[in-house]
C-alpha cells in the first residue's frame, strides 16, 4: 500500500500553472510538488498509480523541485536534458547497448545533433557503452557528463551537435 | 517665453491631471456600460462559445449551471449558474486597475485570456480598454508554441479489468521541438486528486463525484513511462487537425482551467469527457459531448472523434514494453525462447557458454528480449541502484552489433480502439425450450463480453455492468426476468512462463433457476472462481480455459430458501474466421449447503460478426434436464 500512499500526493504535482491563487510565483505549477513532497531541491522520481481504480482514472506525479522549473510550471529550457535524462534513464541506456531507440534520439536532438546524425550519435554511444556507463551505480547526471565528454570528442558529432546548454532561461 | 511656457504648462498640468485622470475613469466606466449593453444585446452569453468556456450545462429543470466547481474560476458570485451575470462581471473584470491586483495574483486579463480573446473578437475592445501584459502566461505559450494536438488513447493492462475502460489524454504538439520529438512535447491529462486509499472508499467517492478532478500539464515522456513501460499498456495516438489559432484558443482554455477544479465523476464527467470539451473549445463547431448522456467511455470518445470528417490526420500506434517483448518472442525460435527463460529465471547468465552458442543475431533478439523484461520488471520494485538493468546484461547488448531485430512492423498485441464495438449493446431473439417458444430483448450500458468481437478490446476480458435480459414465453404468455447481471467480471490470464497468473472471475445478478420447475423462478447469486487458462501464443484464436467457483443462490423457490455450493466448469473458445466464433463449455455443479444438489451444465454459442456492431449469435443451454435454444440479434452502440 505504501505506493498508494502517494497517490493523492503525486497527483497534486503538476498541476497547471495556478494562475488564479498562486500565492507568489514559487507555488506555481511544479513547485507545488516539491513543496508537498518536502524533498530537497533537484530531481527526485515518485512513481504513483491508481491501478486499482475503477474505471483508469490513472495519475502519475514526479517532482522535479523548484529548481527545475519555471515560474509557469513548466521546465526550464536549461533543465530539460537533466530531466529528461533522469526521467528516462532506464529506456536510455536500454536504447545506448542497442545502439539506438527514440528516447537516445530524443537526446540527440537535445544536443542540437540535427536528425541525419542520430544514426552516428547512435553507432558511437554504443561503442563507448562502457565508458559511458562505468558502474551499476552511474547516476544520470554522471552519464549526461560522460556523454558530453564523449561527444566533445567525436570527429563529427562535436561539429553537428551542441553541447552547450540552450541559453535562453524560460 | 520658454519660462512662460514652463508656467503655463505646470498650470495646465496641476489643472488638467486630476481632470484627464477624472475623465479617464469616466470614460472606461461609460466604455463598461457600453460594452455590457452591447453583450446584453447580442445575447452574448447565450452563444455556444460562452457556454463552453465556462462550461455552462442546462439544468434538469431549466436554467443553467457550471460543471466547474472552484469558485475562482468565476468573476461574479452568481457565476456558477447565471451566464449573464458572469459575463457582465468578466467584462468588468478586465478594467480593474492593475494597482488594484494584490502582489502575487495577476490580472483577470491574465486569468481568463481565451474569455478575453474571444469577447475582443466579439466585441472589439478599444483604446478606452487598458491591455495588460501577460508575462507568464506569455512565456508559458511561447514554450508550448503548439502547431499540433494529438489524442492519446492508453489501452487496457494485464490483469486489470478496470483498466480496460481506457484512458484518454492530450498531447499538445510543439513547434519548438519538431516532429519525430513526440516525448518532449507536453500532456494535459485531467484526472482525479483522490483522498482515500481505501478501494471500496475509492471507488463509491468515484461514483458520487466526491473527489476533486483536475487538470495538469505534464512532459509527454513521462506519460509514455507510466503508460507503456510501468503499467505495459499500449498507446494510441490520434493526431488531430487544427488551425493555429485553435490550438491557441485549447491552450488559453487550459491555461483557465489550471486554477479550477471539478467534480469528478467516473462515468460522466471524467478524463475524456473533459479532453473532448477541450477540443469543442479549440473548434466550437464540433459536437463531441452531446452523443453521452448516460456515460463516457473513453474507448467511445475516440469513436466520436474518429468520426468527425476530417479531424484525425493520422493514427500512431506506441507499443508498450511488454508487447515489445512478446513481439520478440513471436520471432524466436524454440531454443531461443527456452535460453531467454533460462536467463529471467536466473539460470544463465549472458556470459554463458549456452548464451554464446547461439548465433550473434539470436543473441541480439534473445537479450533485447531480456532487457524489455528487465526494464518492465524493475518498474514493478523499489531498487535502490541507479542502473536498474544489470549493468553486466546491458554491457553484453552493447559489444553486440546494432541490428536490426524488429524487421517489418511490429506485431501489435492490441488492436485500435475506434475500431471496436460500441459500449451499449441491444439484444433481440427468439427461442425454444422443452415446453414452448419465447421472444427475448436485452439491453446492457457496459461493456465487452467474450463472446463479442474483440477487436478494440482485451480478447481475454469480459465487463458486463447491469445487462437485463426479459423473455416473454408465447405459450403460458408470460413475461420474466430471464437474467440481470449487475456485474461479472472474467479475467482470463492464458499461461505464459514468465508471467504465471490465475484467470478469476466475480459475479453478482438475478439469474432463472432453470434447474428447477418452477415457472421461471428467480434467484439471486453471486460467484467467485479462479482456473487456469491457455492459448498456445498470444496470438492463437484458441482459448481453453477452467475454473473451479464457489457460487450461492437465495430464492424463496428453493426449499431452505438457499443453497451454497460450487462448480467445475472447463470449456473453449475458437475463432474459426475472423468473424465466426465458438465457445463450448461444460461445468459440473455441486449444491452441498440448504438445498444440495448435483447436475451438469453445458452450452454451445457460436455468433457470427456482421459488422464492427453487429452480430448474430445461436446458442443452445443445458442446465440439468432444461434444455434450451436461442437465435439472437445484437447491437452495439
Amino acid at each position: 500500500m505504501g505506493r498508494y500512499s502517494r497517490i493523492a500526493i503525486a497527483a497534486s504535482l503538476f498541476l497547471l500553472p495556478v494562475s488564479v491563487f498562486a500565492a507568489g510565483y514559487g507555488a506555481a505549477g511544479c513547485g507545488l510538488g516539491s513543496m508537498v513532497m518536502g524533498s530537497q531541491p533537484g530531481v527526485e522520481q515518485i512513481f504513483a498509480s491508481t491501478t486499482n481504480a475503477t474505471l483508469g482514472s490513472q495519475t502519475f506525479g514526479i517532482t522535479f523541485g523548484t529548481s527545475n522549473c519555471g515560474d509557469h510550471g513548466l521546465i526550464k529550457i536549461t533543465k530539460e536534458r537533466e530531466v529528461f535524462a533522469q526521467e528516462n534513464y532506464t529506456s536510455l541506456v536500454k536504447e545506448m547497448a542497442q545502439g539506438k531507440g527514440e528516447s537516445l534520439y530524443t537526446l540527440a536532438s537535445l544536443y542540437q545533433c540535427p536528425a541525419g546524425s542520430h544514426q552516428e550519435f547512435g553507432t558511437m554511444v554504443q561503442a563507448k557503452f562502457d565508458s559511458l556507463v562505468p558502474s551499476d551505480q552511474t547516476t544520470s547526471t554522471e552519464l549526461l557528463s560522460q556523454l558530453e565528454n564523449q561527444l566533445t570528442r567525436h570527429p563529427t558529432l562535436a561539429k553537428s551537435c551542441n553541447i552547450k546548454q540552450a541559453a535562453a532561461n524560460q | 517665453m520658454r519660462h512662460i511656457c514652463f508656467v503655463v504648462g505646470l498650470l495646465l498640468g496641476f489643472c488638467l491631471y486630476p481632470v484627464t485622470v477624472h475623465s479617464r475613469q469616466q470614460d472606461a466606466v461609460n466604455y463598461l456600460a457600453e460594452l455590457q449593453q452591447q453583450a446584453k444585446q447580442r445575447k452574448l452569453a447565450h452563444e455556444r462559445v460562452w457556454q463552453l468556456l465556462l462550461k455552462y450545462d442546462t439544468r434538469l429543470l431549466g436554467g443553467m449551471i457550471s460543471e466547474a466547481d472552484g469558485m475562482e474560476f468565476f468573476n461574479s458570485p452568481q457565476g456558477k449558474t447565471d451566464p449573464e451575470a458572469e459575463l457582465a462581471a468578466t467584462l468588468a473584470s478586465f478594467f480593474v486597475p492593475v494597482a488594484e491586483i494584490p502582489e502575487g495574483k495577476e490580472h483577470p486579463q491574465c486569468n481568463f485570456p481565451a474569455r478575453f480573446k474571444w469577447l475582443n473578437q466579439q466585441l472589439a475592445f478599444d483604446s478606452r480598454l487598458e491591455i495588460q501584459a501577460c508575462d507568464r502566461l506569455d512565456r508559458w505559450m511561447k514554450t508550448l508554441d503548439p502547431t499540433g494536438a494529438t489524442l492519446v488513447f492508453a489501452s487496457y493492462f494485464l490483469n486489470n479489468p478496470a483498466s480496460m475502460f481506457g484512458h484518454t489524454l492530450m498531447r499538445i504538439d510543439s513547434r519548438r521541438m519538431g516532429s519525430g520529438n513526440n516525448l518532449m512535447n507536453y500532456g494535459a491529462n485531467y484526472a482525479a486528486v483522490p483522498d482515500t486509499e481505501n478501494a471500496f472508499l475509492y471507488a463509491i467517492k468515484g461514483l458520487i463525484g466526491s473527489f476533486e478532478g483536475r487538470f495538469a500539464i505534464f512532459p509527454y515522456y513521462t506519460k509514455v513511462q507510466e503508460y507503456n513501460n510501468w503499467e505495459s499498456r499500449d498507446l494510441w495516438e490520434y493526431e488531430l487537425k487544427f488551425t493555429e489559432d485553435q490550438l491557441n484558443m485549447m491552450l488559453l482554455h487550459l491555461w483557465e482551467l489550471g486554477g479550477t477544479y471539478f467534480d469528478y465523476y467516473y462515468f460522466q464527467e471524467n478524463c475524456s469527457y473533459h479532453v473532448l470539451s477541450l477540443l469543442e473549445i479549440a473548434n466550437p463547431d464540433l459536437r463531441l459531448t452531446d452523443p453521452f448522456f448516460f456515460s463516457v467511455i473513453p474507448a467511445d470518445t475516440v469513436k466520436v472523434v474518429m468520426a468527425q470528417e476530417d479531424l484525425v490526420k493520422k493514427v500512431v500506434y506506441r507499443p508498450a514494453v511488454l508487447t515489445l517483448m512478446n513481439d520478440k518472442r513471436l520471432k524466436m525460435l524454440k531454443g531461443e525462447k527456452a535460453i531467454l527463460q533460462k536467463l529471467i529465471k536466473g539460470e544463465i547468465a549472458p556470459e554463458s557458454t549456452a548464451f554464446g552458442s547461439l548465433s550473434t543475431q539470436a543473441q541480439t533478439l534473445v537479450l533485447n528480449a531480456y532487457m524489455d523484461y528487465l526494464q518492465y520488471q524493475s518498474m514493478q520494485e523499489k531498487s535502490d541502484k541507479e542502473i536498474k538493468i544489470p549493468r553486466s546484461v546491458l554491457l553484453a547488448r552493447s559489444r553486440l552489433p546494432n541490428i536490426d531485430d524488429a524487421k517489418g512492423e511490429i506485431t501489435r498485441l492490441s488492436s485500435r480502439p475506434d475500431l471496436g464495438h460500441g459500449t451499449d449493446r441491444f439484444r433481440l431473439g427468439m427461442g425454444h425450450n422443452a415446453h414452448e417458444p419465447f421472444l427475448e430483448w436485452a439491453y446492457r450500458p457496459a461493456y465487452h463480453d467474450l463472446m463479442a468481437k474483440d477487436v478494440g478490446y482485451d480478447k481475454n476480458t469480459e465487463i458486463i455492468f447491469l445487462d437485463f435480459n426479459f423473455r416473454y414465453y408465447l405459450e403460458s404468455e408470460r413475461i420474466r426476468l430471464d437474467r440481470a447481471r449487475i456485474l461479472s467480471i472474467t479475467s482470463m490470464n492464458p499461461y505464459d512462463p514468465l508471467f504465471a497468473k490465475a484467470s478469476w472471475r466475480v459475479g453478482l445478478e438475478i439469474d432463472t433457476l432453470k434447474d428447477l420447475n418452477c415457472s421461471y423462478c428467480n434467484s439471486v447469486k453471486g460467484t467467485y472462481g479462479r482456473g487456469i487458462s491457455y492459448r498456445p501464443d498470444s496470438l492463437s484464436s484458441l482459448l481453453l480455459f477452467s475454473f473451479v467457483d464457489v457460487k450461492t443462490e437465495f430464492s424463496g423457490h428453493l426449499q431452505q430458501n438457499y443453497r451454497l455450493g460450487g462448480d467445475i466448469e472447463v470449456g473453449a473458445y475458437y475463432d474459426i474466421t475472423q468473424n465466426l466464433r465458438v465457445k463450448l463449455a461444460g461445468s459440473y455443479q455441486v449444491f452441498f449447503l440448504g438445498d444440495s444438489k448435483r447436475f451438469f451444465t453445458s452450452q454451445f454459442i457460436t455468433r457470427y460478426a456482421l459488422s464492427q456492431d453487429l452480430d448474430l449469435r445461436v446458442e443452445f443451454n443445458r442446465y440439468d434436464h432444461y434444455n434450451e435454444g436461442v437465435f439472437s440479434v445484437n447491437y452495439f452502440f
